[in-house]
């Protein structure tokens, strides 16, 4: 009933859209799709120019894309938002002394903050080198760094804060509240954010041209978990057990509407919030559904214990997760025998051995004395994208965002980039399988046609 | 006989035995735990347990006296209509005979009166029920009510070009409610200052001015300053609003027919100097302030003369010919009689910065007050017959209004309202609390600082250093009956001490208040209760403050930690006075005595300083790592919640 | 035309306000020339205030006009009164809390402008600033996107939160994610309706509140997905709203994915391509009796669901109407002159005239004399 429902107002959407009394415009009437963008800043050396266009954003596979057997009435992000306002012929700001870019940390003390040190790292290091590499007639960069609290809503005074004290542009965070709170504020203030650590797939979707994410999102890993378990690997009895927080339902959206339209929606899709270590109702609901997998979302102190009381409890499912599940913290809290097997979506191999990561890599452990991760890693990447960007543009917050914005594809230390039509990287990812006592990085598998259910 | 001796004795050794076991092995335990004390020195079973405010002063009967509060004159000018709010009635008194003719209840505390152009209906404030009471001057029923802000204090009539209009100051919701009269029903509510406490229109019916009692919460290192508050009655449209300086404590407003002139009395207070340096004069004097009605320009002269004060300036009047104002001195039990045309004369000839400095300037007086009527206690309110040759003077703790031919200055007689109640020790104790005399100069009284026993919203230096860094933000008299001991320090154990002596060289700079007379006072003090605060009326709570309520006595976090005893709200702020009386360092600084929470809404700004300028900035500014309770847990609907709880405590 | 000289006029005084004096440049005006009639009327010409006529910054966040008849400004650096012809402002050392005003609402009733910044909300009252911060008040949050007054109470859309104030209790009521059907706490505007209040949350589409049962309803973009509008005239474009307008029983509500209407029985929507729509970023939408007035990146639009006339510049720089009549082909008429800037923030419009807060000054519209430009539709 339902479909032929969908189906009968598929078909009122083909109607011609004259019937509301208009002309339809011609698409060439329009000067949307390619405003005047600058040229792309000078960043790494591109394999391959795009296309020019961001036909699906995410990177969506055609079955996973929602109502994909109708032709939609009106379809958005098939190109860029363009900025129109003013700004960009402003003259530069007087007296300055510094570049000053804001950096926007969790909580020191959330479920955030470690992830947070690592992120804030890389930004340093980033900073520091080009300090260092300055030009006598350069300004040097300035770190102005706000740390979030955990009240809603702090995010959006430090966005304006930053404001107040004339960032030219800013980087955070992690939390997907905090993110969103602060890019709703840089609507106001016009002042770019990079973001290099949150994976809410719904961060990119508001059509605010300040943005740019260099950190593979939710979506991506869920449409690759989907795949991964449905397709590859053939479990359809699929529960996601996920923290009861809004960056755990809008994180696990993609993947539970993923194996949906793959024709295996989940059995259930049970909660835990942050602090609980004992999981005697979940593990015992869970047990009942009988599943074949169990998708985490969520922070390694749940996730561990949540993952070695299934297994106590008998349920033989396998495990995966997103990225969060590689943590050592994980396999610490969980035990090597129930993590034996895990997979989860992560960003890229951390063993990589190109150049670029390698020399970062000991760049890093000479300044720090440890390895740095994925969150050092991008935050080191979109620091230096936005570093570029500064140094081309000047102190005026509407050229760097014109191009940032216009930033197609970038290769840094994590590897090469392409941004899609709402400026989030979607380039390839891979999982990781935890098996005796290590992780093994796979690329994601070549992706092939299927037959689901839909079809 | 000795065995059942014994056997007493042993019974007595047994129960002392198990009691010391109990105090040794439980007993100091717990008091340590629960008192958070190192020391238990001042520590009892008693300020946690046995408590029970109805045993206190304040929740005793007491008698109720004949004290007039607002008064109101017939057109003919042959009725005076005296509210007696401690009565719940209104008088109606003969002017000529002066002698009264009927009382009428009106339930709710009526303070304010006003009267119609056609003298038909008496406008009746009452301050405990949030309403005005419209009375029948002929049969003095009650024809009318209406719901208005809270506490209302003072109400003013005028006739406007869309209809009669009636100006309402709300003193505890600080706004003003303007009504039509017919139908009488709320225009609109524009807000006020802070206490709003009197209000005057202008002769053209076209502006209403209302004065302000406390300032305007400012940060305690702040110059504070009141307001005087101009609406358009008809309209009930905020115009402007006027600016006092570094004074308070306004009281009473009238107009200058002649002069388009406002007449506002003033507490000139210096609250950001040592209060120790009243020796030095002026630390609070008493002035005028003249408000410019076209352009809003305020001077403020003084009243006072060098070294002879007349404090606590309340109610003024002007003569309908605008050449004298009268103005009470509730503290000096005198009428200052102005005279306008010398007062005019000197401004004219000062420069802008004289008249700007002229408050400062202690011997200006007697270039334009011409006399002093003496009174008996504590004068307040003041009104005039309409042909001005009568003046009524509200003698508020003598229980009379005094009446005075306004021409030749001399006593006509009194209107005896009741006996001044002077076998009534909480009366005796009100007369010492308002009397300036006690004070070096007799600069200032009690209510000088407390006034009606509350807070005026200022934060004092007390130290003795002179310096003037060392700000207390002054607490409320209200509901202290049992909260001993006093002073932000707790060192004063009973209000004896807090009040006697030392309090003289400190503060009063003068000697002590005889033995007598201060236990007067403190029995004043004890039988104040706690200050109105806004509940249901069935005492129910509304379901924010009931969530309020649950945080407050919560144990432990939303997510099931534990809160420790010492971080819990009820901990120190136990129930019935809401505070264990014990001294905690809550992380402003030092370590402070507890202050009750009994009408604490009403009592800002917070915390020992005054630094909290809300209940909020408590836990959101002056709350490092939950050094004042745990609250951090707490999301702003919660914090909310729990601020509504502590509204209606 | 004449071209008038701006005197800047920079007030002494320790409160350090500015003035303005003299009208804006004005260049020709235009005489509308339409057969047929509009149902609202036809700009004829733009009056525009920029940083170089006064304008404290080229952001313009918003405008009103009070009804005392004076015009209030929020601009990036302060709130500007206009009266008799002349600006003064309104600034961080009048005691304003913070220097970019993003809404103002009048409490007609006492004269009282309620004051919307980017760091807490401050009530203006005859020169007296009175602040509420998250730290010091019951306001949810210190970025306040909008504000409505509706009887007794003040309605506060923050960063976080929905905050409600009651005028004569001073309580404080916040409605979030955790106590209503709003799925995020991001609330950007809220407009008062007959007995209810509208509410539009970014990533909850409208919430309408009904005073009297005071329960939530919520209006959802009902294929819950940004990708699409999979069926037009289904409900809410979608669930970013950036803005809600009601007025005469019509609910306007803007997106940066197009716009809709809801009559109370049926919704209508539009996107750029599809339909008249200039631009489907829409930073604000202003309803004056059936008529809505679309402020976008590329300019103005002005419609009554029908007929629409857009006002921008071309790729010259020359100011465009562009007149849309259901099934007639598109009317473009040059303008001698044309809005501030493009990308409007903000507007105010009744029958007589409209003002525009735009990204780069404030722009004044008056309307053509014709008598084809009726006045704005009514409800019969």
């Amino acid at each position: 009933m339902k479909k032929i429902f969908l189906i009968l107002t598929g078909m009122l959407a083909l109607v011609p859209a004259g019937w509301c009394g208009y002309e339809e415009k011609e698409e060439t009437s329009i000067n949307t799709n390619f405003i005047a963008e600058p040229i792309s800043p000078q960043c790494a050396p591109a394999a391959q120019a795009p296309a020019g266009d961001y036909p699906y954003y995410g990177n969506a596979p055609d079955e996973l894309l929602p109502y994909r057997n109708i032709k939609p009435f009106y379809q958005y992000w098939l190109t860029r938002l363009p900025f129109r306002g003013p700004g960009k012929d402003y003259p530069d700001p007087i007296g300055l002394k510094t570049l000053r870019i804001g950096l926007l940390s969790p909580p020191p003390y959330g479920p955030e903050s470690v992830r947070g040190e690592m992120s804030k790292k890389g930004v340093m290091l980033a900073i520091e080198e080009a300090n260092a590499a300055r030009q006598p007639s350069e300004l040097p960069f300035e770190v102005i760094e706000k740390v979030d609290s955990p009240q809603w809503g702090s995010a959006a005074n430090i966005a304006v804060e930053f404001a107040d004290t004339n960032a030219l542009a800013f980087i955070g965070t992690i939390d997907g509240d905090a993110t969103h709170v602060a890019l709703r504020a840089t609507l106001k203030t016009e002042i770019y954010m990079v973001n290099c650590s949150d994976p809410d797939p719904s961060l990119t979707e508001t059509q605010i041209p300040w943005l740019i994410r260099n950190f593979p999102d939710n979506r991506q890993q869920g449409y690759l978990l989907a795949r991964l378990i449905v397709e590859e690997r053939g479990l359809t009895k699929i529960v996601v057990f996920r923290a009861n927080s809004r960056p755990g339902r809008v994180g696990v959206r993609p993947f539970v509407d993923a194996v949906r339209r793959l024709g295996h929606p989940v059995l259930q899709e049970i909660n835990f919030k942050d602090g609980d270590r004992t999981f005697d109702t979940q593990v015992a609901v869970i047990k009942q559904a009988n599943p074949e997998a169990v998708v985490f979302w969520g922070n390694p102190a749940e996730t561990g214990p949540a993952a070695a009381q299934l297994r106590a409890a008998g349920v033989k499912a396998a495990f995966y997760g997103f990225d969060r599940l590689v943590d050592p913290d994980f396999i610490k809290l969980a035990g090597p025998a129930v993590a034996e097997g895990a997979t989860a979506a992560y960003p890229f191999d951390l063993e990589k051995t190109d150049p670029a990561w390698t020399n970062f890599v000991a760049r890093f452990e000479k300044r720090y004395g440890m390895k740095p991760d994925i969150y050092a890693g991008y935050a080191y990447d979109g620091t230096q994208m936005l570093v570029t960007a500064i140094k081309k543009a000047g102190p005026n917050r509407y050229r760097i965002r014109d191009l940032m914005a216009a930033i197609d594809e970038y290769t840094g230390v994590c590897g090469y980039m392409r941004f899609d039509g709402r400026w989030d990287n979607i380039a390839p990812i891979v999982y990781a399988q935890f098996l005796q006592g290590r992780w093994h990085f796979t690329p994601a598998p070549k992706l092939k046609p299927v037959k689901t259910a839909a079809k | 006989m000795k065995k059942r001796a014994f056997i007493l004795l042993l019974i007595l050794v047994c129960f002392a035995s198990v009691a010391l076991w109990l105090r040794q092995n439980y007993w100091i335990d717990h008091m340590r735990q629960m008192s958070g004390q190192k020391s238990l020195a001042n520590v009892s079973c008693f300020n946690c347990h046995l408590v029970s405010t109805a045993k206190l002063r304040w929740a005793q009967p007491r008698p109720h006296h004949d004290a007039p509060a607002g008064m109101a004159i017939s057109p003919d000018g042959k009725k005076i209509y005296i509210a007696l709010d401690d009565r719940d009635e209104v008088a109606e008194a003969d002017t000529t005979s002066r002698q009264v003719l009927r009382r009428v209840k009106v339930a709710g505390r009526p303070f304010g009166l006003a009267i119609d152009a056609a003298g038909k209906n008496l406008f009746v404030t009452c301050r405990n029920t949030d309403r005005l009471a419209v009375l029948d001057t002929q049969t003095l029923q009650e024809t009318g009510s209406i719901a208005v802000g809270m506490a209302p204090v003072a109400v003013a009539f005028c006739r406007t070009a869309a209809g009669d209009r009636l100006v309402v100051a709300n003193s505890m919701s600080d706004d003003i409610s303007v009504l039509s009269v017919s139908p009488l029903q709320e225009l609109g509510r524009p807000s006020a200052g802070r206490e709003p406490f009197a209000v005057a229109i202008t002769p053209d019916g076209t502006r209403a001015f209302v004065a302000n009692r406390m300032v305007r919460l400012v940060s305690v290192k702040t110059i504070p300053t009141s307001e005087v508050t101009e609406i358009d009655p008809m309209t009930a449209r905020t115009v402007r609003r006027e600016a006092l300086e570094s004074a308070h404590q306004s009281e009473g407003i009238c107009a200058v027919p002649s002069r388009s002139w406002m007449l506002t009395p003033l507490v000139k207070v210096r609250n950001l100097v040592p209060i120790t340096q009243v020796a030095n004069g002026w630390v609070m004097s008493s002035g005028l302030a003249i408000t410019d009605v076209k352009s809003g320009n305020v001077i403020q002269m003084p009243l006072d003369e060098a070294n002879n004060y007349f404090a606590d300036p309340s109610g003024v009047v002007v003569d309908s010919s605008g050449h004298r104002a009268f103005v009470a001195s509730g503290g000096g039990d005198v009428v200052t009689v102005v005279d306008l045309d010398r007062m005019a004369a000197w401004l004219d000839k000062a420069d802008p910065t004289t008249k700007q400095e002229a408050i400062y300037d202690m011997s200006l007086s007697p270039a334009y007050v011409t006399a002093r009527i003496p009174t008996q206690r504590n004068p307040h309110q003041l009104t005039l017959s309409p042909d001005g040759g009568t003046l009524f003077v509200a003698e508020r703790l003598a229980d009379s209004v005094l009446v005075v031919d306004a021409n030749n200055l001399t006593e006509k007689g009194r209107i005896i309202l009741g006996d001044g109640g002077l076998n009534d020790p909480i009366r005796r104790g009100e007369r010492v609390f308002t009397k300036a005399a006690y004070t070096f100069q007799h600069q200032f009284s009690c209510r000088s600082c407390h006034p009606d026993g509350h807070v005026d919203g200022l934060s004092y230096d007390f130290d003795t250093s002179g310096i003037g860094d060392n700000l207390l933000d002054n607490r409320s008299l209200l509901g202290v009956a049992g909260t001993e001991p006093f002073k932000w320090n707790g060192k004063n154990a009973s209000l004896e001490i807090q009040c006697g002596p030392r309090f003289a060289k400190v503060l009063m700079r003068t000697d002590p208040i005889p033995q007598k007379e201060l236990l007067d006072l403190t029995t004043f003090i004890k039988s104040q209760p706690p200050q109105r605060v806004t509940r249901n009326e069935d005492g129910t709570l509304t379901p924010s403050q009931e969530r309020g309520k649950a945080i407050f006595f919560a144990t432990k976090t939303k997510n099931g930690t534990e809160i420790p005893h010492e971080k819990r709200c009820a901990s120190c702020h136990r129930p019935p006075l809401y505070s264990v009386r014990l001294s905690f360092d809550v992380g402003t600084g030092g370590t402070f005595d507890t202050p009750h929470l009994l009408g604490v809404a009403n009592t800002a700004p917070y915390l020992h300083d005054g630094r909290a300028l809300s209940l909020e900035e408590i836990w959101t500014l002056y709350s490092t790592n939950d050094s004042h309770g745990v609250t951090s847990y707490m999301n702003k609907i919660q914090l909310n919640d729990l601020v509504e709880f502590l509204k209606t405590l | 035309m004449k071209t008038m000289l701006n005197s800047l006029t920079l007030a002494t005084g320790i409160a350090l306000l500015f003035s303005l004096s003299g009208t804006p440049d004005v260049r020709a005006a235009e005489t509308a020339t339409n057969d047929l009639p509009l149902p609202f009327p036809l700009i004829e010409r733009f009056e525009n205030f920029h940083v170089q006529d006064g304008m404290p910054t080229h952001k313009v966040h918003c405008v009103l006009r009070a009804s005392d008849d004076k015009l209030w400004v929020g601009t990036y650096d302060g709130a500007l009164v206009r009266e008799d012809g002349k600006f003064r402002r309104i600034g961080v050392e009048d005691g304003l809390s913070h220097k970019m005003v993003l809404c103002m609402v009048e409490d007609k009733r006492t004269g009282d402008m309620w004051i919307g910044t980017m760091r807490g909300l401050n009530r203006y009252s005859a020169g007296r600033v009175t602040t509420y911060l998250q730290t010091d008040s019951g306001l949810p949050n210190n970025v306040i996107y909008g504000l409505g007054i509706v009887d007794d109470t003040l309605w506060v859309a923050t960063a976080a939160g929905l905050g409600v104030l009651n005028l004569k209790t001073g309580e404080w009521t916040i409605y979030d994610h955790t106590n209503t059907t709003m799925h995020e706490p991001w609330v950007y505007s809220v407009a008062g309706a007959n007995g209810r209040v509208f509410v539009g949350v970014w990533g909850s589409g409208i919430l309408e509140y009904d005073l009297t049962r005071k329960i939530f309803t919520e209006y959802r973009d009902p294929d819950r997905d940004f990708h699409f509008e999979l069926v037009h005239d289904a409900g809410p474009i979608n669930d970013v709203t950036s803005w809600v307008a009601w007025d005469e029983g019509i609910l306007w509500q803007s997106t940066y994915f197009g716009m809709s209407r809801y009559d109370g029985s049926r919704w209508r929507t539009w996107e750029e391509k599809k339909s008249p729509l200039v631009s489907n970023f829409i930073n604000f939408i202003w309803a004056h009796g059936r008529v809505a007035w679309v402020g976008t990146d590329r300019g103005v639009s002005v419609t009554d669901g029908d007929t629409w006339v857009t006002y921008r510049a071309n790729e010259n720089g020359e100011g465009l109407a562009e007149i849309t009549r259901p099934g007639q082909p598109v009317e473009t008429r040059t303008m001698a002159t044309k809005l501030p800037n493009d990308f409007v923030l903000g507007i105010w419009a009744d029958d007589q005239e409209a003002w525009f807060a735009t990204s780069d000054g404030l722009g004044h519209a008056n309307f053509a004399a014709s008598p084809k430009s009726a006045k704005v539709a009514t409800a019969k």
